[in-house]
């Protein structure tokens, strides 16, 4: 670097970046100074479920093979002469594909919610007076229409997740007389 | 650069001492203020929390993820930085620094604004990143004997501007 370039840089060494905001330096120190959020395990369901029929195909593949060199001959027999126990060629076929049905089911069942129910409410209903119509006997009437919805509030004791169905309902219920003069 | 803090409440001094050399740079690649805070402020959460385990020199990690957190928001923002590039063009500069003890120092200050952008995005990271020529040049994506010229070009555009000045 010439001598004439020193210079220069030296007086680029003496310009100061511009303090930190107040407000950004307060700003800053917060968001680095709180922890990082705590991150939960993210299992996707479709992935658990494929994991899962992957174990069974490979249980499924385990078991061929056995029926694959078991003796053909004498097979029917076995199985029509003792109907009530498998034969043992089957015994050995059966336990992996049990195995994997039992691991399916009580994977299964540990994914399916266990829901209570919490709480369950009725609004008022919400009666209207539609349109008078004309009844078959010539006398008219005014349907009756009524609004009201049902809310159950499911809880599941598993996981605490609350799941919460509602149910609106607007039927027309009866028909009210029209008395005309 | 010193290491960033190990324990909450050090912080504070840290940027003290970091940040307004930090800011300067994402600055530098920000259309405005507020945008240089945020792309600060996302760069050094992302640094602190994801990166300062990585291998590699602490300051030249905090720049890259400077640059990438401008180019992030750069491209949520793209067309409203198209619209606004020309009023980035006209920003002040001086406002980058402290404000100048004579007039001497506004002039330098008003010199290093005129200079090309890609000569001043290299004093940029060399003069206040504190980068090598080596690691300026992996930041933009340039040789490192190609980031020391354009070093010394602006060196010499600056003396060129400021020669009656500093004489």
């Amino acid at each position: 670097m010439s001598e004439d370039t020193r210079e220069i840089e030296a007086a680029l060494g003496s310009l100061r970046p511009r303090r930190l905001p107040a407000g950004l330096e307060a700003r800053l120190t917060a968001a680095l100074e709180t922890p990082e959020p705590a991150r939960r395990p993210r299992v996707i369901p479709f992935l658990a479920w494929g994991g899962l029929a992957a174990a069974a195909c490979l249980a499924v593949m385990l078991a061929l093979p056995d029926d694959a060199v078991a003796p053909t001959g004498a097979e029917p027999m076995i199985m029509a002469a003792q109907a009530d126990s498998p034969p043992p060629m089957l015994r050995s076929a059966t336990p992996p594909l049990a195995a994997a049905r039992a691991a399916k089911s009580a994977a299964a069942a540990a994914a399916e919610p266990e829901l209570r129910l919490v709480r369950a409410e009725q609004s008022a209903p919400e009666a209207t007076l539609l349109e008078p119509v004309r009844l078959s006997d010539g006398l008219f009437a005014r349907p009756v229409r009524v609004r009201w919805h049902n809310t159950a509030h499911f809880r599941d004791t598993r996981s605490g997740a609350e799941l919460i169905r509602h149910a609106p309902h607007d039927e027309v219920i009866g028909l009210v007389p029209f008395e005309t003069d | 650069m010193s290491e960033a803090p190990s324990a909450p409440g050090d912080w504070q001094a840290w940027l003290s001492e970091n940040g307004p050399r930090l800011r300067l740079i994402a600055r530098h690649w920000a259309r405005s203020d507020a945008d240089a805070d945020d792309i600060l402020q996302e760069a050094l959460i992302r640094y602190w929390r994801h990166q300062r385990h990585l291998p590699g020199e602490p300051n030249a990690l905090v720049v890259t993820s400077i640059r990438r957190a401008a180019l992030d928001l750069g491209r949520q923002s793209d067309r409203r930085l198209r619209r606004e590039q020309a009023v980035a063009a006209d920003a002040d500069l001086v406002g980058w620094f402290e404000p100048p003890a004579d007039e001497r120092h506004a002039f330098l200050a008003k010199a290093v604004q005129e200079l090309p952008p890609e000569q001043r995005e290299v004093v940029v990271l060399h003069q206040w990143g504190g980068l090598t020529f080596e690691q300026v040049g992996e930041q933009i994506g340039i040789s490192p004997n190609t980031a020391a010229s354009r070093w010394r070009y602006a060196l010499q555009n600056l003396k060129k501007t400021l020669g009656p000045v500093l004489s």
